[in-house]
């Protein structure tokens, strides 16, 4: 039996880290034999979708000879495949995203030159903002971190065909972005990203914020483990990630416990992707579902994922225009967050501001 | 015989007594060195209770004493009151006992008496033993100590890095075991390292559960140290059919890209790659790119479940996986589970008792793994 041979003490692997150093350099060795072949830049992403996007790259780098690069600002280069290798591997990301993935496509040799341009300028890494922390210091880190820096105040409008726009919700959303901000380099990696938010989150149960007084009732993350304080306010709801659904954190007693704290159950973190794998019949029926927009929900597999679902417990999140809004009336949604929510939000304040200001002035 | 054949009839742990423990040690007799052996299962426990009194066992036990003493046959008293006679096969003794019985018991026989071959039925025997010897429930487990955090992950990754892990690595059969013929067949071996007794030797007393995202991040460290492991030439040329839970960060290390390119075309396609749901329900998107990208290469993919309420949230249909790995406990719903999922795609793991084969068998399943099948 191998069991005993197999696994004697060893240094661990270092941790994956970018090749920005190396940039400029591989760019300008790859450019030798890269006529008639193509470079294809990524944006920067959150950590959950650079490793998705990683994993795919290098696929595509393995199936057609080229390399995958990554910039200090955690942009990804496949370089060095043909252009139907990397027309492949794009149509590979935009499944897996549920929606176009934004890239530049450099035709080499003739786009050398931005392609070197680009190469010189991502080997820098950005002035890092973060706290230097590492992880036996992240979990202080996190109890320290100032929660004006990470919080955004999003309203959630209740919308509709030929209805008075009403404030449904004042959700208090963790921005993972600034979060990663915050953090620095740690925040790379999905979950202590994702170890993180719950870290906030708890502090927040522990002592919610305070609001404004007459807002809409307030929507906040909860964590994972551990019964929250008391529900700050009448109608306030909780939202717990998607993850929650394998494990006791969405347990009928502790489903029960923040019910009797006063707390309505929201879920997050679904999406396009989301709904091409799982059957939101099993998510508890009580709770409210946070649907984050994105065109693919208009693809078949997301329209039967929802199929048979009350929309009355939907939340459409992330709406960035028009089209966001009418996928959501058409499907009888009612409550939308995101940009453009925020849009109509701060036009109708500043309209209001103009009519007070006018009154005032008159 | 393989190293894994006595394995399925390991029943050294369970609580019998006198004629049990004598019917067990026949059976594992009989795997063990092939002999053979016919075995009447008379079971009284389950007729009618008009006869269940003790004289009417006493009277079928003097009337069976005559018909079994030309076979040589062993007569065994089990606890819940249940007769097995074993004696060498040929004569057709028992056959003649079991259609005398048929006729007596009349509309129950079919319920009543059963024949089995050793050693073809071993595991079917070892059933009917744990079932007449009312089971015994593992003590729970005592309640976890402090959270784990951050500052332990950092701890535990610094003594990952030196500590041998070949005490916490489990390497498990896969058998196909049939309810009617056939000794169980090894499918495959699963191999994988046992995070919570890890963490409970290096850093004693800590609840990985309160930080799921963290144990998250522990376990890829773990995925990255085994894959690097068995992609060492002699491991990939020993590892043959294997299955692996990994989480979904490993697919893009050096590690797993080392052992993917060790395995070659034909070692791809006879691993399986298991994902625990939580891994699938923590990153859709990154569920989505590692199964594109592990269908490309040739693996087989399977969704790790911890607990059968968990696979009507994520139906295997959807997730596109070859198989599902369930752990039996001895509440389980079969009916439930034969709905959301064909039971020849289900292996159920965790199975520490006979009972756990009886009543996969009664959902259909035929693939079991488990400290009972030990390699």
């Amino acid at each position: 039996m191998v069991v005993n041979a197999v696994l004697a003490p060893r240094t661990p692997a270092s941790p994956w880290h970018g090749a920005a150093g190396r940039l400029a350099l591989a760019a300008r060795q790859a450019l030798l034999g890269a006529a008639g072949r193509v470079a294809l830049r990524l944006a920067p992403a959150g950590p959950h979708r650079r490793r998705a996007v990683r994993l795919l790259l290098q696929e595509a780098a393995q199936a057609g000879g080229g390399r995958v690069l990554e910039s200090a600002a955690g942009e990804l280069l496949l370089l060095g495949v043909t252009a139907a290798e990397a027309a492949r591997a794009e149509a590979a990301l935009s499944h897996c995203a549920g929606g176009p993935v934004p890239g530049t496509l450099w035709h080499l040799p003739q786009d050398a030159a931005p392609l070197l341009a680009w190469a010189e300028a991502a080997a820098t890494p950005p002035a890092e903002a973060g706290v230097a922390c590492d992880l036996a210091s992240l979990d202080a880190a996190l109890a320290m971190l100032p929660l004006g820096q990470v919080l955004v105040r999003r309203e959630v409008l209740r919308l509709g065909p030929g209805r008075t726009p009403g404030f449904a919700l004042r959700r208090m959303a963790v921005s993972r972005t600034r979060l990663a901000a915050a953090l620095g380099p740690l925040s790379a990696d999905p979950d202590l990203l994702d170890h993180a938010m719950d870290r906030i989150a708890r502090r927040l149960a522990e002592a919610p914020p305070a609001d404004r007084a007459g807002a809409a009732p307030p929507m906040l993350p909860l964590p994972l483990r551990g019964d929250p304080a008391e529900a700050p306010a009448p109608g306030a709801t909780g939202v717990l990630p998607l993850v929650a659904a394998a494990g006791a954190a969405l347990s009928l007693p502790r489903r029960e416990r923040l019910a009797a704290a006063g707390w309505r159950l929201a879920i997050g973190g679904l999406d396009a992707a989301a709904l091409h794998l799982i059957a939101l019949g099993a998510l508890p029926g009580e709770a409210l579902l946070l649907l984050r927009w994105s065109p693919a929900l208009a693809d078949r597999a997301a329209q039967q994922a929802l199929r048979g679902l009350d929309p009355e417990r939907l939340v459409l999140t992330g709406c960035d225009g028009p089209e966001a809004f009418a996928w959501g009336f058409g499907r009888g949604i009612g409550c939308f967050a995101g940009p453009a929510v925020e849009a109509l939000v701060n036009a109708a304040r500043s309209d209001a501001a103009r009519v007070a200001g006018a009154e005032c002035g008159g | 015989m393989t190293a894994f054949g006595p394995a399925a009839v390991a029943a050294a742990e369970l609580p019998l007594a006198g004629d049990a423990a004598a019917l067990a040690a026949l059976a594992r007799n009989s795997v063990v060195a092939g002999v053979e052996r016919q075995v009447l299962h008379i079971r009284l426990g389950r007729l009618a209770s008009g006869l269940q009194h003790e004289h009417h066992h006493r009277l079928l036990r003097e009337a069976l004493a005559p018909m079994l003493r030309p076979s040589r046959a062993r007569l065994f008293a089990l606890p819940n009151g249940d007769l097995v006679a074993a004696a060498p096969p040929g004569g057709g003794h028992l056959e003649t006992v079991a259609t005398m019985l048929g006729t007596l018991f009349a509309g129950a026989a079919h319920r009543a008496v059963a024949l089995l071959r050793l050693p073809e039925q071993a595991a079917a025997l070892m059933v009917t033993i744990e079932a007449a010897v009312a089971p015994v429930a593992p003590p729970p487990l005592p309640p976890c100590g402090a959270a784990l955090t951050a500052t332990d992950a950092a701890a535990l990754e610094r003594a990952v890095g030196t500590a041998s892990l070949a005490a916490h690595l489990r390497c498990r059969p896969v058998m196909r075991i049939a309810p009617t013929c056939g000794a169980p067949e090894l499918q495959w071996t699963e191999w994988r390292l046992a995070l919570p007794t890890l963490c409970a030797a290096l850093l004693p007393g800590l609840d990985l559960r309160a930080a799921p995202a963290l144990a998250r991040w522990l376990r890829g460290l773990l995925d990255r140290r085994l894959l690097a492991e068995l992609a060492r030439p002699e491991e990939v040329r020993r590892l043959g059919h294997a299955g692996l839970a990994v989480g979904l960060a490993c697919l893009a290390t050096p590690e797993f890209q080392r052992l993917d390119g060790a395995l070659g075309q034909p070692g791809r396609a006879r691993l399986v790659l298991g994902f625990a749901a939580e891994e699938v329900l923590a990153d859709p998107e990154g569920f989505l790119a590692a199964r594109e990208v592990c269908r490309a290469r040739g693996y087989r993919l399977a969704l790790e479940l911890e607990d059968a309420a968990t696979l009507a949230l994520l139906p295997p249909e959807r997730l596109g996986v070859d198989l599902v790995r369930l752990p039996w406990t001895p509440g389980l719903e079969a009916r439930a589970m034969a709905a959301a999922v064909p039971p020849e795609r289900l292996v159920l793991a965790a199975v520490d008792r006979a009972a756990g084969i009886a009543w996969g068998w009664e959902a259909g399943i035929t693939l079991f793994e488990g400290p009972l099948l030990r390699g």
